[in-house]
């Protein structure tokens, strides 16, 4: 049976390297641009000659399909190609070169008894429209057209007349919507994005959830006030508040092993070095694997906020952004996933996913798995993330003789 | 006192501090996808020939349950909920309910009994571990319910100890007649979910 080329799938990310390039640093290949175009044309250039029937739905996914030689539901894998502003050219890409060349091992190997779809999802980045998972919430279903409308980028555009603009028919985002029916099974190839596999010296990761996420903006609203004149007795310091928040933060998170919580963002209004800080507008992401206990620690610190806010004499108010909860993956799946990595002798640990993939929204509807490899130094959303091809080879090794079993009757 | 800042309440997503929740899902959507995360994480499709000798096309795989922290709790504050007033013990049958009856234990307060499903009868173990009391109101908790056999066995040994068995509450019920069963020995069943609570998913179809 042919094993998957590492120089093949490095080939396939140095042809995709240039495209959307950023001129100031780094890929930015953005939701619905004619770059993430570009991205799905060569993705359909590579698949060239292996048999697969390949076309693109009414909002930019690009799936193709190799037949299988009985009347079964397909195995699918694949991922996104496009990337944040000024991101890097592996998030989501190594997920496509890998589908291909788990295309071309099976299709090299005369295809399976199931057909295999291979997927490059559009608009997986929430950098652009402020939502991630576009092109797979549209599939699922989970979204419409009326969503793409809404959805706005910094310059004013919607999602909606972005995606128009590169020849795709948004309006007809019904179309593209899939039951899933004909599709057995789902498996998502990505890099890590963290440092866990590095620090434990495994080439692969077998995800058994993938987190979920609340965010919220507080405002802490204090007074500006001279930093000389203004004696510590009488100041309402909005920054004070706010840091204090920010460590009861830290401290929250620290009691779970699966919590992380976040203060990524914070403005400091009027941000001059000698004026008593009057406003603080802070971004908090806390995520988890456990649905409760992400939205019980974002009450809590809700809780701190107002305690603190009183203590010091400042105003507090709060707002959601967006609130996603995590998905538990399939059992199934997992199991045929770690049952391959025993079978080819890959060290492998079961982990988490911190990051939402658009495997997270396939799994509502499809028996899901995901297979991680490490990237350097666990750096992503970067123009210096990079992952070694040795370690997607084995990633596509992998799938494809969980494929393999799955074909062969493994229960889903 | 501290006050929201009423400019910004016309925000999309405004959240009132001082509401009790702001955050937190309501029971239905936790427990919908409490259902959904069960079926995926424990859902087996293949012939099993169970305990009680019934053969079935799937089963759920309560040691995938019990080994995940983020799906245990969640039952467990939910099975809790279903444990009537007035109890004063829980009991578990051995093997698979243990950890669904620590786990409930935590979330009530209410101490635990653990039931030996194959006692044999060995010299320094008892039927009935974990000290329960004559005259105890006990409540049994169960894991997945298919015939109910195990269940009414636990329940047999609790009452032969002298305790007043209430209700079983049970993670899945897999609708193979364990109400009559149960109903037959006059106690009250109370599944968390029903078999036929998943059957509007595809894995179940």
């Amino acid at each position: 049976m042919t094993v998957a080329d590492a120089n093949r799938i490095d080939m396939f990310l140095s042809e995709l390297a240039e495209i959307g390039r950023d001129d100031r640093s780094g890929w930015s290949r953005m939701a619905f641009s004619p770059a993430e175009r570009e991205a799905h044309h060569l993705f359909v250039r590579w698949l060239e000659g292996y048999g697969l029937e390949t076309r693109t739905d009414t909002v930019g996914n690009t799936i193709a399909v190799l037949p299988g030689r009985a009347d079964l539901p397909a195995l699918a894998t694949g991922s996104h190609l496009d990337t944040v502003y000024h991101g890097g050219n592996y998030d989501g890409a190594v997920g496509v070169a890998a589908a291909v060349e788990i295309a071309r091992l099976l299709a090299h190997d005369g295809g399976l008894q199931s057909p295999l779809h291979v997927i490059a999802f559009a608009g997986e980045e929430g950098a652009r429209f402020g939502t991630p998972c576009i092109g797979s919430r549209l599939l699922t279903g989970a979204f419409s057209a009326e969503d793409l409308r809404v959805m706005v980028d910094r310059d004013g555009v919607t999602a909606y007349d972005a995606a128009a603009a590169v020849g795709l028919q948004p309006g007809e985002a019904a179309a593209a919507r899939s039951g899933f029916e004909d599709v057995a099974c789902f498996v998502e190839v990505h890099i890590e994005q963290g440092r866990v596999l590095e620090a434990r010296e495994r080439p692969i990761g077998v995800v058994h959830s993938i987190g979920g996420s609340t965010r919220v903006e507080l405002v802490f609203d204090g007074r500006a006030d001279h930093s000389g004149a203004t004696p510590m007795w009488l100041r309402r310091d909005a920054l004070v508040a706010a840091s204090e928040f920010v460590l009861a933060v830290e401290r929250r998170a620290r009691m779970h092993a699966t919590t992380v919580a976040t203060v990524g963002r914070l403005d400091v209004d009027p941000d001059s070095l000698t004026t008593v800080p009057g406003r603080v507008v802070l971004g908090l992401d806390v995520r988890d694997i456990d649905s409760e206990r992400q939205r019980d620690l974002a009450e809590a610190l809700l809780d701190d906020a107002v305690r603190i806010a009183a203590g010091r004499d400042v105003k507090v108010s709060a707002r959601r952004l967006s609130d996603q909860s995590p998905v538990a993956l399939h059992g199934t799946v997992q199991s045929v996933l770690a049952g391959a990595a025993s079978r080819l002798d890959l060290p492998f640990i079961t982990m988490a996913s911190g990051a939402s993939h658009d495997a997270a929204h396939l799994a509502k509807h499809v028996p899901t798995g995901m297979v991680f490899v490490p990237c350097r130094e666990g750096i992503s959303h970067s123009p210096v993330e990079w992952a070694d091809p040795q370690h997607i080879a084995q990633a596509v090794d992998l799938v494809v003789d969980a494929f393999r079993a799955i074909d062969a009757g493994a229960s889903l | 006192m501290p006050s929201t800042d009423p400019e910004s309440q016309h925000l999309p997503g405004s959240l009132n501090l001082f509401d009790e929740t702001r955050l937190r899902l309501a029971d239905a959507e936790t427990l919908q996808e409490l259902r959904d995360d069960l079926l995926r994480v424990s859902f087996q499709r293949r012939d099993v020939r169970l305990d009680s000798g019934v053969q079935q096309p799937y089963f759920f795989d309560k040691y995938l349950m019990a080994s995940r922290p983020s799906i245990l709790r969640r039952l467990a504050r939910f099975l809790a909920a279903d444990v009537p007033a007035g109890t004063d013990r829980l009991a578990a049958p051995t093997l698979g309910a243990v950890a669904f009856g620590t786990a409930v234990s935590l979330e009530t307060g209410l101490p635990l009994a653990l039931v030996r499903t194959h006692w044999d009868g060995t010299r320094g173990s008892a039927a009935i571990e974990g000290g329960p009391h004559r005259g105890e109101t006990v409540v049994l908790i169960e894991d997945v319910v298919v015939s109910g056999t195990r269940a009414l066995h636990a329940v047999e040994q609790l009452r032969s100890a002298g305790a007043t068995v209430v209700a079983v509450v049970a993670a899945i019920d897999c609708e193979r007649g364990a109400d009559a069963a149960m109903g037959g020995q006059g106690v009250d069943y109370v599944p968390l979910f029903r078999f036929s609570d998943f059957s509007s998913t595809r894995e179940t179809r």
